[in-house]
C-alpha cells in the first residue's frame, strides 16, 4: 500500500542533504508561534507585547485536561499577539517574536537517571504533542493500565524526517523513558519493506528488551486505534484512545522529543521537516517551531517554477494550505510543494459505484456512500454509516475514478456532526454554521460505533 | 341457471360482509372518536402548507395546534405574511396589527470586486470553503459566493448573479430566515422594509488591507459619521454602523461614501421585480 508518493531523491540522498541547526539560524528572523498546537483548549499567553523572551521560555499555558504548553523557539522580543494563519486552516491567536540574534536560552535542566515522577512532571510541563494532536502526557494516563509502549515507524513522513542515524539512539532512549514511566514493554512497529531502518534499529538496540514487529501496512497517526487493534486484537471505539487497549502509541517524533525534554531539558522548540516536491533542493530541515513555510521552502532553495499547492503532512491525508505564511507547528513533519502544472483540477463526476474506495478503505467503511450522503446534507445517515471511524488516510480520494472529493466530504460531515452534537446551544436551531474547529473539540460526536478494523 | 344463482349467492355474501363491517366501523368511529378542535383544521387550511419550519414548530399542523392552544404567537408564521395573520385572527376572534415586513439583505458588496486569495478546488459549498482558510476571497469577512443560501432557500428566491453575490427576489422571499441561519459568514441579515440605508460591508480589517483586496469595502474613514445630521453612524473597528432607529434615510452618507460601501437598498417589491 502506497501512503506517500515517492520523491525524486531517495531517502539517503535527502538525509545527507539535511541542514544542521546552525546553518538553519540564518532564516529564523521572525517566528509566529500559535497558541494552539494540539487537540484541546487554546493556551493563555504568559507574556505581553514588548516582553523579551529566551529560547525555551514558556510563553503559553492552559489548564485544560488536554494541555500542551507553548515555548518560545527563539530569543527576542514579542511584536504582537494576534490572530494569524494556522495550518489547521482557520486563523488562530499566535505570538509573534522577532529575533534579536543572540540565541540566548534559559538554563536547560539536564537529568541522567530520571525517576518516574520526574518523567511525568517533565512531560506535563514540556507540552510534547503527538502527530495526531494528543499531548504525550495524556496518552500515558488511561483508564486501563498501560502495558505496552509502541513506537510507530511506519508513517512515512515521520520516519523520513526523524529516523536519521543520529536520532535513532535518541528515539530508543525516549522510548525507554516512556516504558519506565508506565512500567511497560516496548514494541517498535516497522513496515516489512523497510529493511534498512529495521537493521539500523536492531544494531542500536544493544540487547534491550524491545521487540520489533513488522507490518504489511503503513499506519498514519490517525490510525492509532487500528494499530492498537491489529496488535492486541482489542476493538477500540472511535471515542476512545489506544489507552483502552492498554497501549501507548508514540511516533518517532514523539519519542525523540521525550528524550530531549527529559534528559536534556529542552522542550519541543525544533522539528525535523522533510521538504519535497517542486523545490530546488528537497531535503530534511531542522526548523524552529513558528518558522513560516515560506522561509522553510526558501532554505531548501526556493520554489521550482510557479508554486501551485503547498500540502502539510503528506500528499494523501495532509491539508493544503491557503498561504505559505502559515507557521511550522509541533506536528508538522512534511511540506510538499506541487507546481502549478501538477495540481489536479478534475471536475468531480457522479459516483459510478465501482467500490474501489470500499476496497482500499483500511477501516472497512463505505467512503463513497458516506460522501454522497454528506453531499446532500444527510449527516444523520453519515453517522449511521460510521463516518467517525474514518481515519482520513485519503486512499478513497486517491483511487476514485470519478475524482470525487470524498475525503473533503467526509471531513465536512464530521465537522457538521461535531457542531450538531457537541455544541448544545447550536443543537436547538437548524443552523449548521461550519468552520474547522475539529482540533478544538477533542472528543468525538455522541454517536457510538466501533472501529471496523479488520485484517485484509 | 346455476351460474345466475352463484352470482346472486356471492353478491349476497360479499354484500353481507360489507354491511357488517360497515356497522362495526360506524360503531368504532363513534366509540373511539378523537376529539379535535375544529379550529385547528380551519387554521391549517389558512396556513401556506410549505412545512418549512420557519415558525420553529414541526410543520404547519403543529403550528396551527399551538396557535389554537395559544402557546404560539398568532403572527408566528413568517411565510404567510400579514394576510394569513389576519385570517387566523378572524378565525380565533383576535385583533391583529400589521407589522412591518422584513427581508434579508446581502451585507457584502464584494463579489467579483474582491480579489481571490486561493484557487479553490473542492466541494461547491460556502461552508466547505470556510473550513479551508477563512474563505477563498482576499477578505475573510466577505461573501464566499458558493451558493449555500441558494440551496438552503425553500422558496427558490435566491440566485447567484454574475457579480458572484446572492440576489434575493423579494416577490418569492417569504422572510423565513433560513438563509440567514445557513450563511457561514453572517453575510445575510434581516432588515425592516422601512430601513433602506445599509453599510454593505462587515470587514473589521484595517482600511489599507480592505482597500488592497476589495473595491467597495469599508475602510473606516469616518466621512459618513461626520456628514450624518442625525449622528446615527458610528465607526468601530474600521467599520461603519448605522443606528436604524436614528436614521432618517436622508441619503447623505450614500452620496459621500468614497468607497461606495453605503447603499440605499430598494426594498419595495415592485422595484425588485
Amino acid at each position: 500500500m502506497i501512503l506517500c508518493v515517492s520523491d525524486e531523491m531517495t531517502k539517503e540522498e535527502m538525509k545527507n542533504n539535511s541542514k544542521t541547526p546552525k546553518e538553519a539560524e540564518e532564516y529564523r528572523q521572525q517566528v509566529v508561534i500559535p497558541l494552539l498546537q494540539h487537540r484541546g483548549a487554546i493556551c493563555e499567553p504568559l507574556v505581553d507585547v514588548e516582553d523579551n523572551v529566551l529560547i525555551g521560555q514558556k510563553i503559553g499555558e492552559c489548564d485544560n485536561d488536554y494541555a500542551a504548553q507553548v515555548h518560545s523557539s527563539i530569543s527576542g522580543h514579542i511584536i504582537a499577539i494576534e490572530e494569524r494563519p494556522h495550518p489547521s486552516c482557520v486563523k488562530k491567536p499566535s505570538i509573534i517574536i522577532e529575533s534579536n540574534g543572540t540565541n540566548e536560552s534559559i538554563n536547560f535542566k539536564t537529568c541522567t537517571n530520571p525517576s518516574k515522577e520526574y518523567i511525568f512532571d517533565t512531560l506535563q510541563d514540556s507540552g510534547i504533542v503527538e502527530l495526531d494532536g494528543y499531548p504525550v502526557f495524556n496518552t500515558l494516563i488511561s483508564k486501563k493500565i498501560i502495558d505496552t509502549v509502541m513506537v510507530n515507524l511506519t508513517y512515512p513522513s515521520d520516519a523520513n524526517s526523524n529516523c536519521t542515524s543520529d536520532n535513532i539512539p535518541k528515539i530508543i532512549e525516549g522510548m525507554k523513558l516512556l516504558m519506565k514511566a508506565s512500567d511497560a514493554e516496548g514494541v517498535i512497529i516497522i513496515n516489512k519493506t523497510d529493511g534498512q531502518l529495521a537493521s539500523s534499529i536492531r544494531s542500536s538496540l544493544n540487547g534491550d528488551n524491545i521487540k520489533i514487529i513488522n507490518t504489511k501496512r503503513n499506519y498514519i497517526p490517525l490510525m492509532n486505534n487500528l494499530l492498537a487493534h491489529d496488535m492486541t486484537g482489542i476493538r477500540i471505539s472511535n471515542r476512545d484512545t489506544p489507552g483502552y487497549a492498554g497501549v501507548m502509541i508514540s511516533s518517532a517524533y514523539g519519542a525523540l522529543a521525550v528524550s530531549k525534554a527529559v534528559l536534556e531539558g529542552i522542550p519541543p522548540i525544533e522539528v525535523n521537516v522533510t521538504v519535497s516536491g517542486a523545490v530546488k533542493n528537497p531535503m530534511i530541515n531542522t526548523v524552529s517551531i513558528g518558522t513560516s513555510f515560506k522561509d522553510v521552502i526558501q532554505s531548501s532553495g526556493g520554489y521550482l517554477g510557479e508554486p501551485g499547492k503547498i500540502i502539510m503532512n503528506g500528499i494523501l491525508s495532509g491539508t493544503a494550505q491557503a498561504t505559505d505564511e502559515v507557521p511550522v507547528i509541533k506536528s508538522t513533519t512534511e511540506i510538499t510543494v506541487q507546481s502549478i502544472d501538477e495540481v489536479v483540477r478534475d471536475k468531480p463526476g457522479p459516483c459510478i459505484h465501482c467500490a474501489r474506495c470500499v476496497d482500499v478503505c483500511p477501516v472497512n467503511i463505505l467512503p463513497g456512500r458516506i460522501a454522497s450522503f454528506s453531499d446532500i446534507g444527510r449527516y444523520d445517515e453519515c453517522s449511521k454509516l460510521h463516518v467517525n471511524s474514518c481515519v482520513e488516510c485519503g486512499l478513497c480520494d486517491y483511487v476514485c475514478p470519478s475524482s470525487r472529493h470524498i475525503l473533503q466530504l467526509i471531513r465536512f460531515a464530521r465537522t457538521a456532526l461535531i457542531r450538531l452534537f457537541n455544541i448544545p446551544e447550536e443543537k436547538e436551531s437548524p443552523n449548521l454554521k461550519l468552520g474547522c474547529e475539529s482540533c478544538e473539540t477533542p472528543c468525538d460526536t455522541g454517536t457510538s460505533s466501533v472501529t471496523e478494523g479488520g485484517k485484509k | 341457471m346455476t351460474g345466475t344463482l352463484l352470482i346472486a349467492q356471492s353478491a349476497m355474501v360479499i354484500g353481507g360482509i360489507g354491511f357488517l363491517v360497515g356497522i362495526v366501523l360506524i360503531w368504532a368511529s363513534i366509540k373511539f372518536a378523537v376529539e379535535t378542535n375544529p379550529l385547528v383544521d380551519e387554521v391549517i387550511e389558512v396556513l401556506p402548507g410549505a412545512n418549512c419550519g420557519a415558525c420553529g414548530y414541526a410543520g404547519c399542523a403543529d403550528f396551527a395546534e399551538k396557535v389554537v392552544e395559544e402557546t404560539a404567537p398568532i403572527d408566528g408564521c413568517p411565510v404567510g405574511g400579514f394576510d394569513v395573520v389576519k385570517e387566523i385572527g378572524a378565525k380565533l376572534g383576535q385583533e391583529v396589527k400589521e407589522a412591518e415586513s422584513i427581508y434579508p439583505f446581502v451585507r457584502c458588496n464584494g463579489g467579483v470586486h474582491c480579489t481571490d486569495k486561493i484557487d479553490y478546488v473542492g466541494i461547491d459549498d460556502c461552508r466547505a470553503v470556510m473550513m479551508i482558510s477563512d474563505g477563498e476571497k482576499g477578505c475573510s469577512y466577505g461573501c464566499v459566493g458558493r451558493g449555500t443560501c441558494v440551496r438552503a432557500c425553500p422558496f427558490g428566491a435566491i440566485t447567484i448573479g454574475d457579480d458572484r453575490l446572492p440576489h434575493i427576489n423579494k416577490n418569492m422571499c417569504k422572510s423565513c430566515g433560513i438563509c440567514v441561519d445557513e450563511c457561514p459568514n453572517d453575510i445575510l441579515v434581516m432588515a425592516n422594509e422601512t430601513e433602506t440605508v445599509h453599510v454593505l460591508c462587515r470587514s473589521n480589517d484595517k482600511g489599507k488591507l480592505v482597500k488592497s483586496v476589495c473595491e467597495f469595502g469599508c475602510i473606516g474613514c469616518r466621512i459618513c459619521a461626520k456628514n450624518c445630521p442625525e449622528d446615527a453612524i458610528t465607526v468601530t473597528g474600521f467599520l461603519a454602523e448605522i443606528d436604524q432607529e436614528k436614521c432618517t434615510n436622508c441619503g447623505l452618507c450614500v452620496d459621500n461614501c468614497p468607497q461606495k460601501t453605503i447603499e440605499m437598498i430598494s426594498t419595495s417589491v415592485e422595484a425588485a421585480a
